[in-house]
């Protein structure tokens, strides 16, 4: 049985405690297994490269950050262009006749399992497991990365508060998440922000204004303002996303952070600051929880391997793990319910969404 | 009084909230791929459990959408699963809903009390393609017992004849053979017979997906097909180099059957050379709505608004309340297709919109009664 493993999209915490439980399960339980590394992502796979993964190669991968096999953004939308030598999926697909491959396991985020998704219609055995720090993969509770970036995330949250508090400023910190607002909405309630804009509850300026007079109203010194990179005005909440992308770059910006915290600080007269987290989200070791989620999904996928169940992805549902076809996921987003318990509770403790006044 | 009725197919679940006259008010749509699921003849136990949230979720959206009666339906799709009996159940303990199984002559015939508006189209023919079973009904005729319906479907034409996922030529070559020689042993008319095919059933839909996005249809007031538009359609999606990416785009839980559907429904156009393909919203929900509330089928129910909800283990068979009156389906008002004259009377109600969901505030109550 040959298996070839590859991680596509951003990295993030737990791709290699992954690849570690998927080896180790195969090495434990299949005999003449034969397990093959395929370097950044589908584009290691157009060009028919792999490399063998042995047993040596998975130790003291559970706490190492990244990803040992490399990783790349492989647009899905490329992937059926007529090129020179056939299309992006009809290269894959031959290389992985060529490779031999029995089983293909793509550890990635939305994106990666529609392309999944796709050589599983073309007759691959393809099994995801889903990776994002968004935790916004149609169809499990959460994505490993995702409690990781949590934690990193409040913790970055939590020093930028002092510095904020000791100079009575409002401070805006951007967070990752173009389309959902999870990770702003986890991390910035665990962080205990005072206010959270995020993608699925567009905001209104007055809205934001007037939450931050009436915090000085009352004596507060200090704000703090968790800001998704896709949060929109309710003006821009109409526009397609292209259209609000190209207006927005037209100013020399990509998110709206930089712009509200200038009208926010013109507004209130306050010194307001604010801070791109940026790449730390996606860096460094597991946390506790993701080394757990990681080994649990490693080895589930795996033993779907095994019994020979493809065309389907590894899943995280009432605290079970299990599994969803391909079919029913690829393209499909998780989003925050904006009348969702979680907002409802966030907004129980006073926690503003920048959308009422 | 709204009716939700739900229906458990081998690709999805899907429901719709309809009024007392029989007009569909809302509409919802999950996949759930059950062939995945399956253990040998047998719905696994993560399978129900799948299917338990589903029905769950379609439950809550119905009381949202203000359903009293809960009717859960389900065709071949789970009647040929051998462990049938303890699905149900499972479904019963967990949300409190009751399935009815719908053998294969009611299927037929659901279809053709939610079709028969079409019966004054042009030499009408209506051709349900699903998973387990397929149905053809002439549509001139009124009776149960004039129906076709054929115990297979397309999943059993895929795993009979289609090696990959995609049928080759000469899979598809053996298909159509296969099947012909069943129509022919049925005495399923042949050339001349019809001449509008109106297909009906999620498969069907899936295909006018495709087909819409394919040839750059939007807006259409009905969902008409071009013969000539469907085949080179066929011909991409068994043969082109992206007919993933259009399946992944408009209907991927539908990958395992399309290339059985396409090659089933060439075969049907061709044998009965029809002129017209029209594809209906209209189905087995909403035949079986119209067979209840005509007292022709004593479906179970679950009453979605009770005030005693606590014991979901109670559901029993409802008696139809007899005095409800037939329903008049409601005039159609869509667009029709060329060469076609249909009827005023007697058509499908035309759907609105799917209204915005409303958000769920309390807890499901339930309450079965006989």
């Amino acid at each position: 049985m040959k298996i070839g493993i590859l991680t596509s999209g951003g990295d993030c915490a737990g791709l290699n405690p992954v690849i570690r439980a998927i080896g180790l399960y195969l090495y434990n339980n299949v005999k003449n297994v034969e397990l093959v590394g395929i370097p950044e992502g589908y584009a290691g796979l157009i060009r028919g490269e792999s490399f063998p993964l042995t047993c040596d190669d998975l130790k003291g991968l559970l706490t190492l950050g990244g990803t040992i096999l490399r990783t790349r953004r492989t647009p899905f939308k490329r992937m059926t262009v007529m090129e020179e030598g056939g299309t992006r999926l009809s290269k894959m697909i031959a290389n992985y006749k060529k490779m031999g491959l029995d089983c293909l396991f793509t550890l990635g985020g939305a994106g990666t399992h529609k392309t999944a998704a796709l050589l599983s219609m073309e007759g691959c055995n393809v099994i995801g497991v889903p990776k994002t720090i968004d935790n916004d993969i149609f169809g499990t509770d959460v994505t490993f990365g995702f409690r990781t970036a949590v934690e990193v995330v409040t913790e970055a949250f939590d020093r930028i508060e002092t510095t904020t508090r000791s100079h009575s400023r409002i401070m805006l910190v951007e967070v990752m998440g173009n389309k959902a607002g999870w990770l702003t909405l986890h991390s910035g309630i665990a962080a205990g922000a005072h206010m959270i804009l995020i993608p699925e509850i567009p905001f209104n300026l007055n809205a934001v204004c007037s939450f931050v007079d009436a915090r000085i109203a009352a004596g507060e010194t200090y704000t703090m303002i968790a800001v998704a990179e896709g949060a929109t005005l309710d003006t821009e909440a109409k526009l397609k996303r292209e259209e609000r992308t190209f207006a927005r770059s037209a100013l020399g910006e990509s998110t709206i952070t930089r712009h509200l915290a200038e009208v926010i600080g013109e507004h209130t007269g306050q010194e307001t600051r604010h801070s791109v987290l940026g790449y730390l989200q996606r860096g460094g070791t597991p946390c506790a929880f993701d080394r757990l989620l990681c080994t649990q999904l490693g080895s589930y996928a795996a033993r779907l391997a095994v019994e020979g169940k493809f065309g389907v992805t590894a899943a995280v549902l009432g605290n079970k793990i299990t599994f969803n076809a391909l079919a029913d996921v690829a393209g499909k987003y998780k989003f925050v319910d904006p009348k969702g318990e979680e907002v409802a509770i966030a907004r129980g403790i006073g926690i503003s969404f920048g959308d009422r006044v | 009084m709204k009716y939700s009725v739900i229906d458990v197919s081998s690709s999805s679940v899907s429901m719709i909230v309809a009024e007392r006259g029989g007009e569909v008010l809302f509409k919802e749509r999950a996949s759930l791929s059950l062939v995945h699921y399956l253990e040998g003849e047998k719905l696994s136990l993560s399978g129900m459990e799948k299917l338990a949230v589903l029905l769950e979720h379609m439950k809550t959206v119905a009381m949202a959408e203000g359903a009293e009666r809960c009717y859960v339906i389900s065709t071949a799709a789970l009647r040929h699963v051998r462990n049938s009996k303890e699905i149900a159940s499972f479904i019963k303990k967990r949300t409190g809903l009751s399935v009815n199984y719908i053998d294969e002559p009611t299927e037929a015939y659901c279809d053709y009390l939610a079709n028969r508006g079409y019966a004054a189209l042009d030499r009408a023919v209506l051709v349900d393609l699903g998973g387990k079973s397929i149905e053809i009904c002439d549509l001139s005729k009124t009776e149960k017992g004039e129906m076709f319906g054929f115990e297979f479907g397309l999943i059993d034409l895929t795993h009979k004849f289609v090696s990959n996922i995609y049928p080759s030529r000469e899979e598809g070559k053996a298909m159509r053979k296969f099947l012909n020689k069943k129509l022919d042993a049925a005495n399923v008319p042949c050339e001349g017979a019809f001449a509008t095919a109106v297909l009906v059933g999620a498969t069907a839909n899936a295909i006018y997906d495709i087909y819409a996005d394919f040839a750059k249809v939007s807006g259409a007031e009905q969902k008409v097909m071009e013969y000539a538009r469907f085949k080179k359609l066929a011909k991409r999606l068994l043969e082109g180099a992206d007919r993933s990416r259009l399946i992944l785009k408009n209907a991927p839980e539908k990958v395992y059957v399309l290339g059985a559907a396409l090659t089933a429904l060439k075969a049907v156009f061709k044998r009965f050379a029809v002129e017209n393909i029209i594809v209906s919203d209209h189905g087995v929900k909403e035949g079986y709505l119209c067979l209840v509330r005509e007292g022709k089928e004593k479906g179970r129910y679950t009453l979605l608004t009770s005030a005693n909800a606590e014991d979901a283990a109670s559901a029993v068979t409802v008696a139809v309340d007899a005095a409800l009156p037939v329903p008049a389906p409601a005039p159609k008002k869509r667009g029709r297709p060329k060469k076609v004259q249909p009827q005023q009377e007697g058509a499908p109600a035309e759907e609105k919109a799917p209204k915005k969901r409303r958000e769920v505030k309390t807890q499901t109550q339930r309450g079965d009664h006989e």
